[in-house]
């Protein structure tokens, strides 16, 4: 396996990766967040 | 300070919450563009602003008329800012009557009298602002005029308080007044709750039941009843018109010249030329979109992603006009070259040029026909043609168990179904709704349009543009065939009748309509730079290697062998009375493969199909040998399949959200993938038979 073909294989992962991150886990992880964030902004004004 | 956005539906509540707010929240000239409540915060303020869907009255029938009702009553804003539509003054004031009865401070935004100045009416804002006993502002959300005149008001908060106005005859108001005296403390809106109460909401029902110590109010309800001679709802309700009529005689001067609308209408909804006016509308849609812009630029960004062979072939209507002279080679080619050059391996050269460039440009190549039809149908939005097509087809429509306003989703699914399914709401009938939201998928979206111009393109020459039309008009028909089966053996809807608005027509906004085209362009090409590219790479890696992970050079280890080719050959059986009348089970893989690929987004079956053309011979999908199988027909029988089957995941997650469950969910998904089966089928066999007898 030539340079060539790692630079080309961990870039492709690295795409594979970058996109099921912000795609998939990111975006749930944020909705998580702004869940407890509106729990806790309606716990303190009551 | 928290202000609320209330207002009739298509009364402009989302145009002036992007003037005052900045934001671009989606606007149209129909009735419920707004379905969830959306916020943000005044431009050079600290005041937050909740846009709330339309509602005609605080007594809601509709889901999206509940979030409203929900907001004001248990939130309870510092302010509602009550939009009116001066063209229709009378129906808005009914809201405008309750709302000022809540005890919340209400500003009066009387939107679009620049049109009713037009009609030659004229209204006497000084008179309105006397009767009502609070503060009116005259505004132009579209034109944007009197924004800041209202945004100024707000901030110094230079409005008139609330007063409480009483508007029913002395009889009704002293019943209210013995009704409020009994209310507990806690309770703020105490007019509106007495009146509501009088008027036998069931929602007040508890409160009823703690009131009975000290206040009968069925009882009160008989005696008033008996005094008058009539419901208490209905005489609260034709009490409240009474006293909007008497506004309106007073501060509305009319004169009898006919509006440019009434003109348009006159024309458009004519009884004999108004149906052949839509499909000449759709014509000239699809014409400009996939006919001319399509066939200029298909195969110039074609040639950018994958090169060309000497000359880039201009085509119109699927028919030459030209060729340009080009060396390009592509960025694919050239990458492959340059990786090639670099001791990179054939798989290496293979992943870049083919799985990721090959795939995603299949993808990209229909952009500028997508801007098109996107910039078209925003047209149609903003102008208020859309509301004339639901009146349009209303009559047809209850004859298969759906509504007028059915057709909203299905134009809007033109664009994306993500949006369509979600604009059902405005359907009121229950079983309408879940009707409309099972047909909905059928419209060719934005994303099956590379599906559709693809295998025209590939199969039909110069008739494509012709096919691409007519599978537009091919869906219609599947709608109204799984429209009358559904009504007639699933659902057994009883058609119900309600009220259809027809807005006035605008000139529509250049700003809008060019940032709802550029958002929705953004938004596919953030697709084919995410999901597609991720699923261009998965599809090349599984028809790239053997199960042995062996490359797939075409010498040594064929595309047959791959792991795609066995995961496809598990689902031919699917696929093959499509395709498979005439040749072998195991050839079929690749459309099952392309198929299930759909279901992550349609683009990706045309995209798929091309990276597995591309692995197994360099080809494209029309000259592979993966692909030697398809022939008109048959072509015909997938398209047909890909265009009715499941959605996409992001449109099976719309249908959940609003159908309520998994079980309604796959019910929908199960009619739509059933009948795009058996027609697609049918199709197929056809075809087959035909192949057989030698007709291709």
């Amino acid at each position: 396996m030539s340079l060539t073909d790692i630079i080309v294989l961990v870039v492709s992962i690295l795409i594979i990766v970058l996109i099921v991150f912000f795609k998939f886990i990111f975006p749930r992880i944020l909705k998580r967040i702004h869940r407890k964030m509106h729990i806790k902004n309606k716990g303190c004004c009551k | 300070m928290k202000c609320a956005l209330v207002g009739n539906q298509n009364s402009g509540k989302s145009l002036l919450f992007n003037d005052l707010t900045g934001l671009n929240q989606k606007v149209g000239n129909w009735a419920g563009v707004t379905i969830e409540r959306k916020e943000g915060i005044i431009k050079g303020t600290d005041i937050e602003i909740v846009d709330l869907p339309g509602i005609y009255s605080l007594s809601p029938y509709t889901s999206e008329e509940e979030v409203s009702r929900k907001f004001i009553i248990e939130e309870k804003p510092d302010l509602i800012i009550n939009i009116i539509d001066s063209t229709s003054i009378e129906r808005s004031l009914y809201l405008t009557t309750q709302l000022l009865e809540l005890g919340i401070d209400v500003v009066i935004v009387l939107n679009m009298e620049d049109i009713l100045k037009k009609r030659g009416y004229k209204l006497d804002i000084k008179q309105l602002e006397n009767y009502l006993h609070t503060s009116c502002y005259s505004i132009s959300a579209l034109k944007n005029t009197g924004i800041k005149e209202l945004v100024n008001a707000i901030k110094n908060k230079e409005y008139k308080e609330n007063s409480n106005l009483n508007i029913f005859n002395s009889d009704i108001e002293e019943y209210i007044k013995r009704v409020d005296l009994c209310l507990p403390s806690e309770i703020k809106e105490r007019r509106f709750s007495a009146i509501k109460l009088l008027e036998n909401d069931i929602r007040y029902n508890s409160l009823k039941e703690q009131l009975k110590k000290s206040i009968d109010i069925d009882n009160e309800i008989k005696v008033i009843e008996k005094n008058n001679n009539d419901d208490t709802e209905e005489l609260i309700a034709s009490q409240r018109y009474k006293f909007i009529e008497s506004i309106r005689d007073s501060v509305i001067t009319k004169s009898k010249k006919k509006s440019i609308s009434e003109k348009i209408d006159k024309v458009i909804l004519n009884k004999y030329a108004s149906i052949p006016i839509f499909i000449l509308i759709m014509i000239i849609i699809f014409t400009l979109s996939v006919g001319i812009i399509g066939g200029l630029t298909v195969n110039l960004v074609d040639t950018f992603f994958n090169g060309c062979d000497g000359s880039i072939h201009i085509e119109m209507f699927g028919i030459e006009i030209g060729t340009i002279p080009s060396t390009f080679k592509g960025i694919g080619p050239m990458l492959g070259e340059v990786i090639s050059n670099n001791n990179g391996s054939d798989w290496a050269v293979s992943l870049i040029a083919d799985g990721i460039i090959g795939g995603v440009g299949a993808v990209v190549n229909f952009i500028p026909q997508l801007v098109i039809l996107f910039l078209l149908l925003s047209l149609l939005e903003t102008s208020g043609y859309m509301s004339r097509i639901t009146f349009l087809f209303d009559n047809f429509f209850r004859k298969i168990g759906l509504s007028g306003k059915s057709l909203i989703p299905f134009i809007v699914g033109i664009g994306c179904s993500v949006p369509a399914i979600m604009s059902s709401r405005t359907v009121e009938d229950d079983k309408e709704k879940k009707m409309t939201i099972t047909l909905t998928p059928f419209i060719p979206c934005n994303a099956k349009l590379p599906i559709i111009a693809c295998i025209c393109g590939g199969f039909f020459g110069q008739y494509s543009l012709l096919v691409t039309i007519l599978m537009y008009f091919f869906a219609i028909a599947v709608i109204i065939l799984v429209g009358w089966f559904m009504n007639k053996f699933i659902i057994k809807n009883k058609s119900t009748s309600y009220l259809i608005e027809l807005p006035e027509y605008h000139i529509p906004s250049a700003r809008y309509v060019f940032k709802d085209t550029f958002e929705k362009t953004l938004e596919f090409l953030k697709r084919a730079g995410t999901i597609i590219l991720l699923a261009s790479i998965v599809v090349w890696f599984l028809g790239s290697f053997t199960y042995d992970f062996h490359y797939v050079d075409g010498t040594n280890h064929f595309i047959e062998q791959s792991f795609l080719a066995y995961i496809g050959r598990g689902l031919s059986w699917i696929f093959y009375p499509m395709v498979g009348i005439g040749h072998n089970y195991n050839d079929i893989w690749g459309i099952s493969v392309s198929a299930i690929q759909g279901l992550v987004a349609k683009e990706q079956v045309i995209s798929s199909m091309q990276v597995i053309a591309k692995v197994a011979d360099e080809g494209n999908i029309f000259t592979s040998s993966a692909f030697s199988y398809l022939n008109p027909v048959t072509a015909f029988a997938i398209m047909t399949f890909n265009l009715f089957s499941a959605p996409c995941f992001g449109t099976i997650g719309a249908m959940k959200k609003e159908l309520g469950s998994y079980k309604e969910m796959f019910k929908a998904i199960g009619i739509e993938t059933g009948f795009a089966w058996v027609i697609a089928s049918l199709i197929g066999i056809v075809g087959g038979i035909l192949g057989l007898l030698g007709v291709f």
